[in-house]
């Protein structure tokens, strides 16, 4: 059954996103706080179920999703298709004061909705009690109070779903890993739906991703910490350390204490940089000094629509750019290939042994040459930070 | 009803067991009475309470029943003849009192009925209480037919002003729930002058104080007197024989199963073997009666409601007599021969008598039982119990599952006692998990509030009624308050007890006669004694689902109180106003389509509610619905459109 194929092999194994692709689909299950829960009982089988149809973490079939493999066209293993790598961010300077890093995801997404590439934004929401909720944004003006970084999950595609019921016709999201996969996945399965669900879609703009963290138990030591209500949190590059701005004060913790509060999910997720987008934005993680390279991005321009979305934005000057430092894109694919080598084995000891993987379909005819392709080049390099 | 006053001896009416109870102790010469709502007990108040004024009576629905004993017993101190109605878990709730009431003893006649529910149609437990008699040294009597109830409640009231001691009257549902032709006796119309005497010396019983104490003296009292009624209970009018003199089988028989034992022998054509002892008085028991009739059967069916109750007393009494009795078989519930569990009827009864006879019974023919059986199957549709159109507890228990289900600590309800027990059904999205006496959900809830320490993480939730606050919840909720437990409790108030009748409460502004009577509101006894209440309409699910979220709470929390006001759907208030007009629209209905999979109709199931298998759409049964709007929050497709109705005043 659709809902039932997702508690027994989602939910209760461990491996929900919290994309919330299957949120706000219907009554039976609901988000609250950072999970996804089932409300109640639904009979439905999975052919008829769109809960299960457009969940990443539930019969992911990747060729469908990224089309078969392939070393034209600039894909690699590690990072997706890349059509372009570039260092950005925000020409302004108080706008990117304001955001998480260089401001380059906020002023793509005004400009996505200020020229007409969306009539509405997905963004993540804050509220109160430091759960996200996914924000609806059709003002160019609007999107800049979204900006900056909340590590927890936000169920983002239910975002998406609610702005097609309230009838718009090209929407943009801005997507993790997970959620631009969920995004992919329905539109590869649109065609099965009446109503053609991917069809609104119209770009994705992905966030680099390593990790979330589960909001309880950061809640409880947000608590002790006396910081106050949280205002923004980073992870500077190199430190090994959490930083986090309350409204009493800034506090730079090591990481450690907060590694066990990484959401299980994560260990089984196999894209750092968001690789189904249009256009992926990250932190600078180059070897430049941090506290210069913390208002710059890292921008993976991925489709052609990504290219020519991208270089308008350099063209009207809201955009400055800059080449990355030699070294900086292997790096990437270094840190991003370590983690998938390591969700695979995760996801080997969930399954056991057997030909089934986890969440991947297993039917996919290219699996083998996707796996070929992850495991055997590089080392083992740890951590996507 | 009229003829419950109708001072016209000689005239046969028609009764309801209940009401030939009332009457009975009308024609007593009652005075107060008092009692709280129970099925199958309630209609013994509820009727008196309808001629109160006419027969100078003070009738009371008390806070519980422990509470309706003392409102009772004072007015038999005071020399006014007082009775006590309730449900068997009452006389469990009031027992403390009756313990001590035993050894202080009574002055007018004082009887307190417990009618009891074997089979357990609208109970949560099958108590026999009859061994409180044996326990509290307490003279017993069983009612078993309609036309004698009345009889015998004149003589309990007789035998406890005669004996100073409260009398225990048993009924059962099929009695008081049973119609019966009852002779009416002359109504006496008695002067009634109070006073409570309480100067003379400590023994006395008529002018000392009514204390329990000294014990060993007042234990040596009761058994004198307890020594005095088994006497008198040799001559008791209603304890009766039936049968040959020297039957092989002797049927002794209690309570509405002395009518199964007659009919049984009656339809095995059994009276020259068998004989049937129908004892009203089944503690203390009348020796010489039952030696007179033991002498010369060798085998003892005992037929009754419940535990083995009268079955182990005879067993004793003749084994104490083994000499004069001799060697007896005994059949019963002990050795299987009727069943431990459930209610008997005719059928059981001439079942297992004809087994012991060696005769046959088919109570239904074969070939009928089968088709019929096959009948049933068929064209009977499958109804599980449900919450009535229009419920607010459906509503709540909607909002609670689903406050549950999102919070995802594996919370739970703690349930109580009312019609909001369904929830433990799907009608109430099966969320009460815990399930015992009235205010035991708060009382479990505080207990389970204090587990953190050993890592108890899930979430608690209480609910109890209105009714069930005053009751017993209040103690248990000051004891949640007072220990910081991390209590969530949610007070269903539908603004009456609704399940046995819309008796009034203390939170409400009329008794039970219908007079003023002062309101205690529930919200400020909440507030007085330091819990943080929020009051919420269950109606808007939206407010409600978002109340309950952030009252889930962390470890530590204390006490949360949400209380859900909204009148029972079958109350005067509501009763045919229904706030909208509701109806599906069909283009619009998803139906059995992902999105909604007949949400309204598999899920939520309003009664109102009904899926047309041919159109496959969901629609609104007009007649039925209550008009509560719900059903229109809770479609996922907004197909369900409600329109505001407007009442004139
Ligand atoms: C959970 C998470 C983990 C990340 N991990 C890494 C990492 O390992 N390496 C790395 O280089 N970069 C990571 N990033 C990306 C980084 O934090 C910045 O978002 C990115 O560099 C873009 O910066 P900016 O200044 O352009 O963003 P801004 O202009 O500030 O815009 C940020 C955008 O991200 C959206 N957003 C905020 N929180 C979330 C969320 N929880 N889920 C979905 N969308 C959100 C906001 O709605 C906003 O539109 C992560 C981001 C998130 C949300
Ligand atoms: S199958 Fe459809 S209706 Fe059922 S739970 Fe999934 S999304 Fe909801
Ligand atoms: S991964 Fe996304 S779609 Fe799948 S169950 Fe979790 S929230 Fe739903
Ligand atoms: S909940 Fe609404 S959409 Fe679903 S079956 Fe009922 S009326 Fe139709
Ligand atoms: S309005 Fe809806 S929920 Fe209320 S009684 Fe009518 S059908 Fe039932």
């Amino acid at each position: 059954m659709g809902q039932n194929s997702l508690k027994a092999n989602v939910w209760d194994a461990g491996l929900c996103t919290g994309c919330g692709a299957c949120v706000g689909l219907c009554p039976y299950q609901g988000f609250w706080e950072d999970d996804v829960r089932q409300v109640f009982s639904c009979s439905l089988s999975n052919d008829e179920g769109r809960c299960s149809a457009y969940c990443p973490r539930w019969n992911l079939r990747l060729s469908e999703i990224y089309g078969p493999p392939s070393n034209k066209g600039g894909s690699t293993p590690e990072l997706g298709r890349i059509r372009g790598y570039r260092l950005a961010r925000a020409s302004d300077p108080m706008l990117r004061a304001k955001a998480q890093h260089g401001g380059t995801l906020s002023v793509l997404l005004a400009m996505a909705l200020a020229q007409g590439f969306a009539d509405v934004a997905v963004v993540a929401g804050k509220k109160e009690s430091l759960a996200m909720t996914p924000a609806l944004v059709s003002s160019p003006k609007e999107v800049i109070s979204y900006a900056g970084s909340t590590l927890f999950v936000s169920p983002t595609v239910s975002g998406y779903h609610a702005a097609r019921k309230a009838g718009f016709k090209r929407i943009g999201v801005v997507a993790t890993p997970c959620q631009a996969q969920a995004l992919a996945k329905i539109r590869s399965v649109s065609e099965r739906f009446e109503d053609h669900p991917g069809d609104a879609l119209s770009i994705v703009l992905g966030v680099f991703c390593g990790w979330t963290l589960s909001l309880r138990p950061f809640k409880e030591r947000l608590k002790e910490l006396g910081v106050g209500r949280l205002v923004a949190m980073d992870i500077p590059a190199g430190k090994g350390t959490l930083e986090i701005l309350g409204d009493s004060g800034l506090a730079e913790l090591p990481f450690d204490g907060f590694e066990p509060m990484i959401r299980e999910a994560c260990a089984f997720c196999l894209d750092t940089t968001a690789e189904l987008a249009d256009i992926s934005v990250g932190s600078a993680r180059t070897n430049e000094p941090w506290e210069e390279m913390r208002t710059w991005n890292q921008v993976l321009i991925r489709s052609e629509r990504g290219e020519a979305f991208f270089s308008q934005a350099v063209e009207l000057g809201v955009l400055e750019v800059r080449e990355a430092p030699r070294g900086a894109l292997e790096a990437l694919k270094t840190a991003a290939r370590a983690k998938k080598q390591k969700a695979i084995r995760a996801l080997r000891q969930k399954t056991g042994p057997g030909p089934k993987l986890g969440y991947l379909d297993i039917q996919d005819p290219f699996l083998p040459k996707f796996l070929e392709a992850i495991e055997t080049e590089g080392g083992s390099h740890e951590g996507a930070h | 009803m009229k003829e419950l006053i109708e001072d016209c001896p000689g005239k046969r009416a028609l009764f309801l067991g209940n009401e030939a109870i009332a009457r009975g102790a009308l024609e007593a010469g009652l005075g107060v009475a008092a009692s709280y709502p129970g099925t199958p007990a309630s209609e013994i108040l509820e009727s008196l309470a309808l001629v109160a004024s006419e027969a100078n009576l003070y009738t009371e629905w008390s806070v519980n029943e422990k509470v309706a004993m003392e409102v009772a017993a004072a007015a038999s101190f005071a020399g006014i003849r007082s009775l006590a109605a309730m449900k068997q878990n009452g006389l469990h709730v009031g027992s403390d009192f009756l313990l001590h009431l035993a050894l202080s003893g009574v002055r007018a006649g004082m009887v307190l009925v417990f009618a009891e529910d074997p089979g357990a149609h609208s109970s949560v437990n099958e108590a026999d209480s009859r061994y409180f008699s044996k326990m509290l040294e307490l003279p017993l009597f069983e009612l078993s037919d309609v036309e004698s109830a009345k009889e015998v409640i004149k003589l309990a009231f007789e035998i406890s002003e005669a004996f100073k001691i409260p009398v225990l009257v048993r009924s059962v549902t099929r009695l008081s729930h049973a119609s019966g032709v009852v002779e009416l006796g002359p109504l006496p119309k008695p002067r009634r002058n109070a006073v409570f005497r309480h100067e003379g010396f400590i023994l006395d019983p008529d002018l000392g104080a009514m204390i329990s104490a000294p014990v060993p003296l007042k234990r040596m009292l009761l058994q004198e007197k307890l020594a005095g009624l088994k006497a008198r209970f040799e001559e008791f009018p209603l304890n009766r024989y039936f049968g040959p003199d020297k039957p092989e089988t002797l049927l002794v028989a209690s309570s509405v199963a002395v009518l199964y034992a007659f009919e049984a022998i009656e339809r095995l054509s059994a009276w020259d073997k068998a004989g049937l002892l129908a004892l009203t008085t089944t503690y203390p028991l009348p020796e010489g009666l039952l030696k007179a009739h033991l002498k010369a059967p060798g085998r003892v069916f005992i037929v009754e409601e419940g535990v083995s109750f009268l079955e182990q007393s005879l067993k004793a009494f003749v084994a104490e007599h083994h000499g004069e009795l001799g060697q007896k078989r005994f059949l019963g519930k002990d050795e299987g021969t009727l069943p431990g569990v459930g209610e008997l009827n005719v059928d059981v009864v001439a079942e297992a008598l004809a087994g012991a006879l060696g005769l046959s019974y088919e109570p239904v023919p074969k070939a009928y039982a089968s088709k019929a059986a096959e009948a049933t199957l068929m064209h009977a549709p499958q109804r599980e119990l449900a919450f009535c159109p229009g419920c607010p507890h459906r509503a709540s228990f909607f909002s609670v599952a689903k406050a549950l289900a999102l919070d995802g600590r594996g919370g739970f309800v703690c349930g109580d006692i009312g019609c909001y027990t369904l929830a433990m059904l799907p009608a109430g999205f099966q969320v009460i998990k815990t399930l015992h006496a009235m205010g035991s959900g708060t009382g479990l809830g505080s207990g389970f509030g204090k587990l953190g320490r050993f890592g108890f993480d899930q979430r608690t939730l209480s609910v109890m009624g209105d009714s069930t606050f005053f009751h017993t919840g209040l103690p248990a909720l000051i004891n949640a308050v007072h220990n910081r437990s991390d209590l969530l409790l949610v007070i269903l108030d539908n603004q009456g007890t609704a399940m046995t009748g819309f008796q009034p409460h203390p939170g409400l502004a009329f008794d039970a006669e219908g007079k003023g009577a002062m309101a205690v509101d529930i919200e400020g006894v909440c507030l007085a004694i330091g819990a943080k209440v929020f009051v919420a309409d269950p109606f808007e699910l939206q407010e409600t689902e978002r109340l309950l979220l952030g009252m889930m709470g962390e470890k530590g929390e204390g006490v949360r109180v949400l209380i859900l006001k909204q009148p029972c759907a079958l109350s005067p208030q509501r009763k045919g106003k229904g706030a909208y007009e509701v109806a599906v629209d069909e283009a619009v209905c998803l139906g059995e389509a992902c999105g909604c999979n007949r949400f309204c109709t598999r899920v939520f199931r309003c009664p109102a509610l009904f899926w047309d298998k041919n159109a496959k759409k969901a629609r609104v049964d007009d007649v039925l619905c209550a008009g509560c709007g719900v059903c229109a929050q809770i479609c996922p497709s907004g197909a369900i459109q409600k329109k505001e109705l407007v009442w004139a005043a």
